[in-house]
């Protein structure tokens, strides 16, 4: 079951297309002349075989017309900035954002990109901007396209449900502890000693993957938020747990010991992964102030893949907690007969 | 192991959790002293220093009785202790330095200080009614 999903996952992961999305405009800065002359950059657009291609710019909620707006090709376009048009916005505004709207790829914005040099000259004359187009939005079946992020959104159906599955099997560890103390029976202590094993394996997955997304995303593989220095010590307390039932000899002292330690590190663990990045800035969704994730950077294609992965993920390593743990009793049982 | 037949692990455990933490707290107020005779600082607000003082302690030496009975346990040597406690330390260690640079005067931290203060008392708690919850089964052989 957790194969078929995840094979499902990571076919459907690499092979949707990102969706359109704007690159870049040049140039970035302008001062106002007669007429300013613009080329934007986009990626997977289809400004030539799609209709009715339309730009604008907007700046402090008014929209500006322009002139001659031309594809250049699939992915690049130029138009004109009559210089009339500036009487429409307000003086203090000098950021614009552009909007592109096709039939193709509906509409695609680029915030703050562009900005201008001085302030434009007093006796303009220009008539109202008037926007025929709704919002309309993107039709094909694609990811949503994120500036930042681009096509390493596909990432998300791996690095994020490997914390998921982590905490889960740290739950499952943390409930068979206390179960072990309550009742003395071997089994739940095997189940709780293997389940910090594999969930070590989901965080040392999770930290290679956020790193290969940190890369790309914030520029560097480890920058220094509280949230990454959080996990790499959640995982410092659950490697001591293996050093303090490696330094045991007696097996119902280890036990009763690393289930005690167990219940501490738990505690300390979500106060890492959860709370204290929430107090301080963090650069994660959800964290610091910034919005979390699920509010707008899951859009309904992304979620088709995205549950499907965090069960699949979760099931995998339920199914490597079983294996192991079977194999553990397997072992005593035979060293007992022995 | 004759105070096996003298006291219930509860009593014991509070009484060694009491005596940790007035000796950590008289081992932090002779520091401070000390620090303020020494290098001339300007407290801010003596209230907040006072109560980050002594929660601060409170956890700490909590937290250092219990790894230390776990060590104890394990027969090992006082690396352990160094081992276990350190990773469980830093949210602590986090929370004391930020609050304390507020109780300092810097202004940035002013806003973080509530917030910062409750989770310590939180942690403070948590910790105390885990260490005496859990200590018999440390303590049983």
């Amino acid at each position: 079951m957790a194969i078929i999903l995840l094979v499902y996952v990571l076919i459907g992961g690499l092979t949707v297309p990102l969706g359109p999305g704007l690159v870049s405009i040049s140039p970035i800065a302008f001062t106002p002349a007669a007429e300013n002359n613009f080329t934007v950059e986009a990626a997977n657009t289809h400004f030539q075989s799609g209709k009715n291609v339309q730009v604008f710019l907007k700046s402090g909620g008014k929209y500006l017309c322009v002139e001659s707006a031309k594809a250049t090709s699939e992915t690049s376009l130029s138009f004109l900035l009559p210089v009339e048009q500036l009487a429409n916005v307000d003086k203090d505004d000098n950021t614009f954002d552009v909007i592109v709207n096709d039939d193709a790829d509906g509409t695609i914005a680029l915030r703050d990109a562009l900005v201008m040099n001085g302030s434009a000259p007093d006796s303009l004359h220009a008539n109202e901007c008037v926007v025929a187009v709704a919002n309309n939005l993107h039709t094909g079946f694609a990811f949503p396209y994120r500036e930042i992020l681009y096509e390493s959104i596909r990432n998300t159906f791996y690095h994020v449900p490997m914390w998921f599955s982590m905490l889960l099997v740290l739950i499952v560890s943390l409930v068979y502890s206390i179960k072990y103390l309550s009742s003395n029976n071997k089994l739940y202590d095997i189940i709780a000693a293997e389940s910090v094993n594999v969930s070590l394996l989901c965080g040392g997955l999770g930290i290679v993957t956020g790193m290969m997304w940190a890369n790309y995303t914030w520029g560097s593989p480890w920058p220094n938020d509280p949230k990454l220095n959080g996990a790499a010590v959640g995982i410092l307390i659950y490697l001591a747990y293996i050093i303090l039932r490696g330094a045991i000899q007696d097996e119902v002292k280890r036990a009763r010991i690393s289930a005690v330690y167990n219940i501490f590190a738990i505690v300390i663990y979500i106060l890492f992964i959860f709370i204290i990045p929430r107090i301080t800035d963090s650069l994660h969704p959800g964290n610091g102030g910034n919005p979390a994730f699920s509010k707008y950077d899951l859009d309904s294609h992304l979620r088709l893949f995205f549950y499907p992965a965090v069960i699949g993920w979760v099931l995998l390593f339920m199914w490597l907690v079983s294996i192991r743990v079977r194999i553990r009793f397997l072992e005593e049982k035979k060293l007992d007969n022995e | 192991m004759y105070f096996h037949f003298l006291f219930s692990p509860y009593v014991y455990i509070t009484a060694k959790l009491i005596y940790n933490v007035l000796f950590t707290l008289l081992l932090s107020i002779a520091a401070s002293i000390i620090f303020i005779v020494v290098i001339p600082t300007h407290i801010h607000s003596i209230f907040i220093f006072t109560e980050v003082m002594v929660l601060g302690s409170i956890s700490y030496a909590v937290l250092f009785t219990t790894m230390s009975a776990i060590a104890l346990k394990a027969k090992s040597n006082n690396t352990l202790v160094a081992v276990l406690g350190f990773p469980i330390l830093i949210p602590l260690l986090i929370f004391i330095t930020k609050i304390t640079s507020a109780a300092l005067g810097d202004i940035t931290m002013q806003e973080l200080v509530t917030k910062n203060l409750m989770l310590l008392i939180a942690l403070d708690i948590v910790q105390i009614i885990l260490a005496i919850v859990l200590f018999p089964y440390i303590w049983r052989e």
